[in-house]
């Protein structure tokens, strides 16, 4: 399993990328929470980006989570980089 | 325990991401987990013991130095160093070292997990 | 323990010094004890570099170590070209094109995937 890890300004081709992968898990850090993952089912945001920034609203289905949190999707996934 | 290696090119101050990178190899070894960090290009100003910023407690390099006395085993690129000026990383916290990519190489060698920023 | 790594260029080359730095990483990496393979992606705005007119003389000598080192491919991703209206026509003969879904394919084979 992969762990997409997504910051803005290579959202579009991560994203993207992370579509073409069925098994793909997403992470929106930093600015990537402000981008757009439709289409992607397993999708988590770093809370704290999140709640900074004001976004909670707009990320649908996007789980919240917390550095530790984070640290232990990392362990369990291979980490993709567009971030 | 996975031995977890980061990559920080761009330095303190200026993006978010040298306080991303430090919370999260925190989070990895307070966990347990080894961890390990090239910093590359900009990336070799977060480990600066010379910062000041009168409006925070706390400056960007005192969280690289807690990084190090938790464990971490943090290296900057010489070339980048000596490019921007630092002298071999003469004002670098203890314990922050200067090599070259060749440990980076390594770092990655033994990784289980790599991280960009 | 040796590694493949997947380079990809994403930032716009001369605006920043990414694109020839992650060059001097991608020969570091492959010189090392361990001896990495490394497969260089550009897509993004990182595309641009690829154009013929680009001055590619600050890595040339990058490239050239690198061929020195091991038989080593560039690739360039074609969604990216058409985002940008380039065809294969403005490109270096160097650069072999690819799809989305064949980078997709490369990044689910490294073990290790860099963003420059």
């Amino acid at each position: 399993m992969a762990l997409y890890l997504i910051d803005l300004p290579f959202a579009k081709i991560g994203l993207d990328t992370a579509r073409r992968d069925s098994d793909a898990k997403v992470v929106l850090i930093q600015d990537g929470v402000y981008a757009d993952a439709s289409g992607l089912s397993d999708v988590y945001a770093v809370k704290e980006d999140v709640e900074k920034r004001g976004v909670a609203s707009r990320l649908g289905g996007a789980k919240l989570i917390d550095y530790e949190e984070l640290v232990d999707l990392i362990v369990e996934n291979k980490v993709v980089n567009f971030a | 325990m996975a031995n977890i290696n980061f990559l920080l090119t761009e330095g303190p101050f200026q993006t978010e991401k040298w306080s991303t990178v430090s919370k999260l190899a925190a989070a990895a070894l307070d966990k347990g987990h080894e961890v390990t960090m090239f910093c590359y290009l900009d990336g070799i100003y977060n480990g600066l013991s010379t910062q000041e910023f009168a409006d925070w407690e706390k400056v960007p390099g005192d969280y690289f130095k807690e990084l190090v006395d938790k464990g971490a085993e943090i290296v900057c690129c010489g070339i980048c160093v000596n490019a921007r000026g630092q002298q071999k990383g003469k004002y670098f916290f203890e314990g922050i070292k200067v090599g070259g990519i060749p440990d980076w190489a390594a770092f990655v060698g033994r990784a289980d997990r790599v991280i960009t920023l | 323990m040796e590694k493949n790594i997947l380079f990809m260029f994403l930032r716009a080359p001369f605006g920043s010094i990414y694109y020839t730095e992650g060059m001097r990483a991608v020969v570091g990496m492959m010189s090392g004890m361990d001896e990495h393979k490394v497969t260089c992606v550009y897509a993004g705005d990182g595309a641009f570099y690829c154009l013929k007119g680009s001055d590619k003389s600050e890595s040339a000598g990058y490239v050239k170590t690198i061929g020195d080192i091991s038989e080593t491919h560039y690739y360039v991703e074609k969604e990216s070209l058409d985002e940008r209206g380039i065809s294969e026509g403005d490109l270096d003969d160097m650069y072999k094109v690819i799809s989305r879904d064949d980078l997709a394919k490369m990044i689910a084979e490294n073990d290790v995937v860099y963003d420059f």
